[in-house]
């Protein structure tokens, strides 16, 4: 890999007795999109506010482009973008000012501020709005809004704390290959999730975080490989019949153990090196028809509970996604007919 | 250095802008500070505001001295309508009257007064007030006061000129320097008379300055803090200072704005006179102003969110309100009320305001109020400052 452009050591914050990042090292090489997958709480955007130096760190050290957050504070700052979770504009004011506002903060000249905010609006879609207050945009405008916000200053690193949350699917689309396309023209990526497809989709390497420490930091198919390397890969048969014939042939096949589901499925997995042509030799032996099979990857979900032993998605997660789908929105509507 | 200023001015001015894009706001911005005037104007009841009180009149047996005291209370009621007379005939009834709320006071001339007066002692005319009002009892004491004075002092006036008549005596001593040999004349810095608003303008000025900058400065950091643009701020590479500055500078405009209309409100439509340099008196409200920022952001810091930033800052603001002399002069606190109040920097900026308006004083008259002022407000800027970059980055 190129050059790393993030490096950061033991770094610590704790919150009274309760660490929420806990003594982690780890690097970002320039141009990748590096992602911390993590449930809620895990000290994933702890993590980011100590690299966007918004919270001093308890202990430990980190260093952007080898400029130390102590020394070099002002110009560290304006080679990182931040797409932060709490949408950050001023509802009072247009999309168009609130760009200018944040771009006059860190002195980009008016000339190149204006025609730079102008071609971005374009970019993503926005430029019709541009004059209308924030506070009438929906949801999925605002973080668009809230992604060029962080690319005015036109930054060499930007970190993105969950840049897709309560956003609906076609909107989540967009911000994602927005990022893709950011991450193409050079820029280098962080970005929080807690979105096991987002992380997977968009990260050249993935950080997974649990209780404030790195579990688990490499590309997401090295993750899922050693865990298949560990577990085996998974196959599943739907096939005419199964006779003990079959059965017994698989079985005896080296590194292979097999599972009846049903009348006429099975489960078959295998370690590294069983060659699948085995498995069907060993069917079609017992003169058994095969009628259907999918081989069953393992995804970083399964990592992460290969690591901890606990499902990713607790309760706290579960809630909150519940919430915004059937939460406020659904009773503002029930009143409202009420009313009429 | 520069830079601060020019970041503080880019922040300054994107408040404002928040601010003038909400018209329920820039409208409450206006009418504040009127209703403002209004209420602290007529808080005092005055004798000139006293109309049309129901006072109850018994007379228990008419002779010609209650007529004249009556006659002279009727011409006097004609001419000014301070009173609705209701008759009756008893002390008792007074009473009951004054208890179910009917009336607010009385005046008896018993039937004592005119055997006292045929006796040849002092006639006595009882005046009944009404306990759970004592600002209207003072008023109306003092009116009921004025009135039997009149009558008694030109009954003697002409019961002395009868006297040196009687005893024959020409060119005899004018009978007003017998009967009421001292008079006073009240003479003040000002001609002519002074009202309340002249006493009440300065204070809610500079209150609702003060207030603006007590209240404004930690919901609008509060605000941007829970919200999250607070972040974006922070984020940027500019200095804490501008940050605070700009904030501060968004509300300071926003007070001086509403000080202005308290201001032309208090000339135009409450007769208030400006004595002193309009200038100055907006240097004092800049000052005014600078002395009590520290103490704004320090309470900010402090405050975890919104509410708790409201919650202290009411505690500490009213007492603030009323010990610092706005409505009522500090010389009549009880004493460790005084004491308090010689604490509050909003006392010295309101005496220093109130001097330059009422009595016109120069800025050489103020020295005293001015250095305690910025004194005050250094102090607090050195303890708020650190305290905020700390609440910052916890």
């Amino acid at each position: 890999m190129s050059k790393s452009i993030i490096s950061v050591k033991n770094l610590t914050k704790k919150f009274g007795d309760l660490a929420a990042v806990d003594n982690i090292s780890f690097e970002v090489q320039k141009g990748e999109i590096f992602g911390f997958l993590g449930p809620n709480g895990a000290g994933k955007s702890t993590t980011l506010r100590m690299l966007t130096t918004l919270t001093a760190p308890t202990s430990g050290s980190f260093t952007i482009n080898g400029l130390n957050p102590k020394k070099d504070v002002d110009q560290l700052k304006k080679m990182v973008g931040l797409v932060a979770e709490k949408l950050i504009m001023y509802d009072y004011l247009s999309a168009r000012e609130n760009l200018l506002f944040f771009g006059k903060l860190y002195k980009v000249p008016q000339d190149i501020l204006e025609e730079r905010t102008d071609k971005l609006l374009k970019m993503i879609g926005m430029w019709e709005w541009r004059d209308h207050k924030i506070g009438t945009y929906s949801t999925g405008m605002k973080q668009r809004i809230n992604v060029i916000r962080a690319l005015v200053t036109d930054p060499d690193i930007i970190f993105m704390d969950e840049p897709t949350l309560g956003l609906d699917p076609q909107s989540t689309r967009q911000v994602r290959e927005f990022i893709l396309e950011l991450n193409k023209k050079g820029k280098t990526i962080i970005l929080t999730t807690h979105i096991m497809q987002e992380a997977e989709r968009l990260s050249d390497r993935v950080g997974i975080i649990d209780h404030g420490k790195i579990i688990a930091l490499d590309t997401p198919e090295n993750l899922k490989n050693s865990l298949a390397d560990k577990r085996g890969t998974g196959v599943e048969f739907k096939v005419s019949e199964v006779p003990a014939c079959m059965l017994d042939k698989l079985a005896k096949l080296p590194k292979v153990s097999v599972k009846q589901l049903g009348d006429n499925r099975i489960s078959i997995s295998y370690g590294n090196g069983t060659e699948v042509n085995k498995l069907i030799d060993a069917i079609q032996d017992c003169n058994v028809g095969i009628l259907r099979m999918h081989t069953s990857e393992p995804t970083l979900e399964d990592v992460f509970i290969d690591l901890t032993g606990r499902e990713f998605r607790d309760k706290a997660t579960e809630k909150e996604q519940k919430m915004p789908a059937a939460g406020p929105g659904h009773g503002f509507r029930k009143i409202s007919s009420r009313i009429r | 250095m520069m830079q601060v200023i020019k970041n503080a001015i880019y922040i300054g001015y994107k408040d404002m802008l928040e601010f003038t894009r909400s018209k329920i706001r820039l409208v409450m911005t206006i009418i504040m500070p009127f209703f403002m005037m209004i209420m602290t104007g007529s808080i005092y009841p005055s004798e000139s505001g006293v109309k049309n009180i129901p006072i109850g009149l018994v007379v228990e047996e008419p002779s010609p001295s209650s007529d004249l005291i009556v006659n002279s209370i009727n011409t006097l009621n004609d001419e000014k309508s301070f009173f609705e007379i209701k008759k009756f005939d008893s002390e008792a009834e007074i009473e009951s009257q004054v208890k179910e709320g009917k009336i607010d006071g009385g005046l008896i001339i018993s039937k004592e007064f005119n055997e006292d007066l045929m006796s040849g002692k002092q006639g006595e005319v009882i005046i009944f007030q009404d306990d759970t009002n004592p600002q209207i009892s003072s008023v109306l004491t003092g009116v009921f006061n004025q009135i039997v004075d009149q009558v008694s002092f030109s009954v003697a006036v002409k019961n002395v000129s009868e006297i040196s008549q009687a005893s024959g005596q020409e060119n005899s001593a004018n009978p007003l320097s017998i009967v009421k040999p001292y008079i006073t004349k009240t003479k003040s810095l000002l001609g002519g008379e002074t009202n309340y608003f002249q006493f009440v303008a300065p204070g809610t000025m500079m209150m609702v300055v003060l207030m603006g900058i007590m209240t404004g400065l930690p919901r609008a950091i509060s605000f941007e803090r829970e919200s999250g643009t607070l972040d974006g701020l922070l984020a940027a590479p500019i200095s804490t200072m501008s940050i605070i500055i700009g904030k501060t500078l968004a509300q300071i405009i926003r007070g001086i704005i509403q000080a202005t209309v308290i201001l032309l409100l208090s000339i135009f439509l409450f007769g208030v006179t400006i004595n002193g340099s309009i200038l100055l008196v907006f240097f004092l409200l800049f000052i005014g102003v600078y002395s009590i920022t520290g103490l704004g952001i320090a309470l900010t810091s402090l405050a975890p969110d919104q509410e708790a930033a409201t919650m202290l800052i009411s505690t500490i603001m009213f007492p603030m309100m009323f010990l610092s002399g706005i409505f009522f002069p500090v010389e009549q606190m009880p004493p460790f009320a005084q004491a308090i109040s010689k604490i509050l920097p909003l006392t010295y900026s309101i005496d220093s305001l109130r001097k330059v308006i009422t009595l016109g004083a120069g800025i050489g008259d103020l020295t005293s109020d001015i250095i305690i002022l910025l004194v005050f407000g250094t102090v607090m800027l050195f303890v708020a400052v650190p305290l905020f970059k700390k609440m910052m980055t916890k």
